[in-house]
């Protein structure tokens, strides 16, 4: 059974808060709860609504599309990894499925605690900020590579 | 009923009364005796009158024959008594004092024992005869009175009469023959004393009802005003939720102010003129003595009067007042009672009742139904003169299922209600097997008749008395007073003899369950499958899962349970689900408990055992001593507020996050800063008493698996293990029954039973695998045959007040299962099931008309007035109705089209 500080440990590798304080981790991890799925079971459905974002703690997970009525496994997600939280800071449907691969554990995080969080402490918004903003910037410049390519494969 | 009081009062304790008057009758030549003797005291021995010479001495005792000189011409002496020097006689007069004070006091202790035990009995004769009337009033009547009125009149506005009761007759005879007697002694002491007191009572005779006049109308204002309050009160306890739902607690607060001023100024009216009249009554008593003091007076000074007389006059003027001012008293009360048994009773008694022949049983059960229902021209008004069934005309077999289908207004629930008698028909005539329905005894068509409509109102109880409550009663069967009944039957039970201490009668009556036995073999068969019939066995299995198993865990069961829960542990098909469930295994540390939980391994049943009391109870801390387990406890309560300061000692105390994340409370978290304050630095033996309780409390509601601290490392949990079997071995050698152990071996009674076949707990980080948990329960006991005994369990769960634990589609199953349950000949489901949703109700209608048999052979018939506008395709006949009226009936086939444009 994995403590706190092991969940603390496991959320300083995640780019979205790597910079932020330890302390404010541990409560990141105290406020989650740990959720084990057996192989198989479906944590959530694309299209769905859904307000969490998660963490594998343990085990392995299929993300899978749905694509002309059958699902496709678009990418397995290992350990320490983070999915679902577009969902978790902005309305959005889950765009795609997740299925425990094997036994898997995760660690729940709920919106509301991390928008209060983020109220709590601004400079944890800071650091959130910091990381979207820097995806934001790769993807820009990945479809301003797309778009080089396309237009030069136009001509 | 009767309408006077003091009638009433005559006609059911005559006995009683003219019993009491002979014993106060009996009492009286003692309390004369009482008057006499101290004046013979005074003037013999004490004054000398009779002892000339120190050797004379008088008779003692002597006693004549009464009127024996008028009646025989001659003096007629029964004893001559004994001769007694002054100071023998003063002893032997005082003595005879003594005894005539006694004898005195035995009377009365006699005469009040025995009015209060009258007095008593009257009133539950009156409280159980309003009741009687009550069962027989009719139900529309019911459905328009107060019940909190009905309840303040028979419980409260009456019992001020039990009081009065055993005074009724007694208290006027036996004051005013003391008030005659001290009026008669005064003459014979004074004419003129005696004049003067009866003029003086005279007024007061006259006077007193001219004041009391609007005394009696402030009396009757004040009982209704009170009654109207409670009626109040009733009514706003009953609507609560309306009041909450629009927020109109104000002008409830505001009407009930408004009541209890109205009565306070009533009430206060009535005081001041009440003390007003006493007022009077006492100062014209007292202005007597005045007269007394200055005409004796001045006659003793003058000569004219000895003052042995004075002093006797005054002795027996002193015993005047009181008897009669009893005797006014008594007057008021009687007028007072009066009006307030009228009050009480005229609703009561202006109600037309059912005749008590309609609910008297016989001693063999009611005939089954051959023929069935046939009404003929029937019309009902409902209460604005309006029809609501019009010229009905039809018959109901004993062998069909019908569908009577129309709207709302139709009159079609009207229909059924009067084959149910909830409703009385206006004009027009409905038979049952050619009787008229109206004057069947109740019993008969309760039997045979079952009902069920989308009320879901029960009295109260377990489901086993709601369900069992419904069959023919063979306790024994109380008188139901009619004018015509006789007194004679009734008095064998209220001159039972209540011997027993109060005690033992109301525990008694406690432990009593007539249902004990219930259900019996061919009941409990027939039990199971209509429970299966209305869908409710999950329901009952379910209460029984969630029961701790009490009276009703025989070892046969507990034995059961126990393999059940072996079966759920190891079985294959289970070995999924058991996978998130961590048992409970006395030689392993359990992460999802407590460290206390994990310490006791078992349920508290003795309170020191609690988990509050844990940290200050000796046993437990020696033990921990013991095993040197003190320190590194204190350490982790020490750890947890320190864990805890760090987490959330940044946030605000009104945080949602610190209120949402299941942490400590503000309060905890301000206590437990200031332990880390105190106890930095610090070790176990230099902190206070309440600081180690307090780390201790901290520790003992440590769990690994919530908190995830890591404070319990795999030394700890060993020590900790030992310390468990250590707490045992005392426990058992202290006091075995303090704790119920979680033996893997053995029934543990505190627990429910799902928790003993579960024995263990439900990984919390499993979603739905409670749900999962029980489905695979379910399964397994339905396999293993002790399903029955878990669903007998379930029968004794509480349904509530009104049968609020049950959800309404429970309910409404409930009340159907009741139906059915006494093999009716006939069933009327009137708009039943109202809050399933349609496809569950229409299933089981269609499953009663299959219990009913097969089309043209059923054994039960059905009236069925539908809720849905299908399923009635195994009905054998369609009644359409419209605005109270029938429009066209026949097979279902020949209706449908009909029925399918009446949808429309």
């Amino acid at each position: 059974m994995s403590t706190l500080n092991d969940d603390v440990a496991m959320l300083r590798k995640v780019p979205l808060f790597e910079s932020v304080e330890p302390s404010k981790l541990k409560l990141i991890a105290y406020t989650s709860s740990q959720l084990v799925f057996d192989d198989g079971e479906e944590v959530f459905s694309q299209a769905s609504n859904g307000t969490s974002a998660y963490l594998i703690v343990n085990g392995e997970a299929d993300i899978l599309s749905d694509s002309g009525g059958h699902q496709v496994v678009v990418a397995v997600l290992g350990a320490n990894a983070l999915f679902g939280e577009i969902s978790a800071f902005c309305d959005v449907p889950r765009t795609a499925s997740v299925r425990a691969r094997g036994q898997l554990t995760l660690l729940e995080l709920k919106r509301e605690n991390l928008l209060e969080l983020i109220q709590e402490f601004p400079d944890v918004a800071v650091e959130v900020i910091r990381e979207l903003a820097r995806r934001l910037a790769l993807t820009t410049s990945d479809l301003a590579s797309v778009l080089d390519k396309q237009k030069s494969g136009a001509q | 009923m009767q309408r006077s009081l003091l009638r009433y009062i005559w006609n059911h304790s005559r006995k009683q009364q003219i019993w009491i008057f002979v014993v106060v009758l009996a009492a009286m030549p003692v309390y004369f005796q009482m008057l006499q003797l101290p004046k013979l005291i005074v003037n013999g021995p004490i004054q000398g009158v009779g002892y000339d010479t120190p050797a004379s001495t008088q008779p003692f005792l002597a006693f004549d024959l009464p009127f024996s000189e008028a009646i025989f011409g001659q003096t007629i002496t029964i004893s001559d008594g004994i001769q007694l020097d002054r100071q023998a006689m003063l002893i032997g007069l005082c003595l005879a004092f003594l005894f005539a004070v006694a004898l005195n006091g035995g009377f009365k202790l006699y005469i009040n024992t025995y009015k209060g035990k009258l007095g008593e009995r009257l009133l539950r004769r009156l409280r159980y005869e309003l009741f009687d009337r009550v069962l027989r009033y009719p139900i529309a009547k019911v459905r328009r009175v107060k019940p909190s009125e009905i309840t303040s009149v028979i419980k409260d506005e009456i019992e001020p009469l039990g009081n009065f009761f055993g005074d009724a007759f007694s208290a006027p005879v036996f004051l005013g023959a003391q008030a005659l007697t001290g009026l008669t002694f005064l003459f014979l002491q004074s004419i003129l004393f005696g004049f003067i007191t009866l003029a003086i009572v005279l007024f007061q005779a006259w006077i007193i009802p001219v004041l009391r006049r609007r005394l009696l109308q402030l009396g009757r204002m004040r009982q209704a005003n009170a009654r109207k309050l409670a009626g109040l009160i009733g009514e706003y306890v009953q609507g609560m939720e309306d009041v909450h739902l629009h927020g109109t607690s104000n002008r409830a607060r505001a009407y009930v102010w408004n009541m209890l001023r109205r009565i306070l100024a009533i009430r206060f009216e009535l005081y001041q003129r009440k003390f007003r009249v006493k007022f009077l009554n006492n100062f014209l008593i007292q202005f007597l003595a005045f007269l007394f003091y200055l005409v004796g007076g001045y006659l003793v000074i003058t000569g004219r009067l000895d003052i042995g007389s004075l002093v006797a006059s005054i002795a027996a003027y002193k015993d005047l007042p009181s008897p009669i001012k009893g005797i006014i008293d008594w007057d008021q009360q009687r007028t007072f009672n009066q009006i307030r048994y009228e009050q009480a009773i005229d609703d009561f008694a202006g109600t037309n009742i059912a005749s008590g022949t309609l609910q008297a049983e016989t001693e063999a059960a009611p005939k089954p139904i051959t023929k069935g229902f046939s009404l003929e021209n029937v019309t009902v008004l409902d209460s604005q003169e309006q029809p609501i069934v019009e010229d009905f005309t039809n018959t109901i077999g004993r062998n069909e299922a019908v569908a009577i289908v129309g709207t709302a207004n139709s009159g079609a629930e009207h229909v059924a209600e009067l084959a149910a008698r909830l409703l009385v028909t206006g004009t027009g005539k409905i038979t049952l097997d050619d009787n008229d329905l109206g004057s069947l005894p109740e019993w008969v068509t309760g039997q045979r008749i079952g009902y069920a409509d989308s009320s879901t109102f029960f009295a109260g109880g377990s489901v086993k008395s709601t369900l069992a409550e419904t069959l023919p009663f063979h306790g024994d069967t109380l008188p139901i007073i009619d004018t015509a009944s006789s007194t004679v039957h009734f008095a064998e039970f209220e001159n039972e003899n209540l011997n027993e201490r109060a005690e033992v009668m109301v525990e008694a009556a406690e432990a009593y369950d007539e249902f004990a036995g219930w259900p019996d073999e061919e009941t409990a068969a027939r039990l199971l499958s209509l429970v299966e019939t209305v869908g409710m066995y999950d329901d009952i299995l379910e209460y029984g899962l969630l029961r701790k198993l009490g009276a009703e865990g025989s070892d046969d069961v507990k034995s059961r349970i126990m393999d059940a829960r072996k079966r759920f542990a190891s079985d294959k098909t289970t070995k999924k689900i058991a996978e998130a469930v961590e048992f409970f295994d006395p030689g392993k540390y359990s992460q999802q408990l407590t460290i206390g939980e994990n310490l006791i391994f078992g349920t508290p049943v003795s309170e020191e055992f609690e988990p509050k009391l844990l940290p200050a109870n000796r046993l437990v801390r020696n033990v921990l001593s013991d095993a040197e387990l003190l320190a590194p406890l204190f350490d982790v309560g020490f750890g947890v507020a320190k864990n805890n300061v760090e987490l959330f000692g940044e946030l605000a105390e009104d945080s949602m996050l610190l209120q949402r994340s299941g942490g400590p409370s503000p309060e905890m978290l301000l206590r437990m800063r200031q332990w880390v304050e105190d106890l930095t630095g610090k070790d176990l033996k230099s902190a206070d008493r309440s600081q180690v309780e307090g780390m201790l409390g901290l520790a003992f509601e440590y769990s690994e698996a919530q908190t995830r601290f890591g404070l319990v490392n795999k030394a700890l949990q060993q020590n900790l293990l030992a310390a468990r079997s250590a707490l045992r071995e005392r426990v058992q050698k202290d006091d075995v029954d303090a704790i119920a152990f979680h033996d893997p071996d053995r029934f543990n009674p505190s627990l429910t039973v799902l928790d003993n076949i579960l024995f263990g707990r439900i990984d919390a980080r499993r979603i739905g695998a409670r749900e999962r948990v029980l489905k695979s329960i379910k399964e397994l006991i339905e396999s293993s045959g002790i399903a029955n005994t878990i669903f007998n369990i379930g029968l004794s769960f509480d349904i509530g007040i009104g049968g609020r634990n049950l959800s309404t589609h429970q309910a409404q199953k409930l009340k159907l299962l009741r139906a059915l349950l006494k093999q009716p000949d006939i069933v009327i489901l009137n708009r039943a099931l109202s809050a399933l949703d349609a496809d569950e109700r229409i299933q089981i209608i269609h499953n009663i008309v299959s219990l009913a048999g097969e089309r043209g052979d059923r054994q039960m018939g059905i009236l069925y007035v539908p809720l849905d506008n299908s399923g009635w395709d195994d009905f054998d006949r369609i009644l359409l109705m419209e605005n109270g009226r029938f429009i066209a009936e026949g097979t279902p086939e020949q209706m449908a089209e009909r029925l399918e444009a009446a949808a429309q």
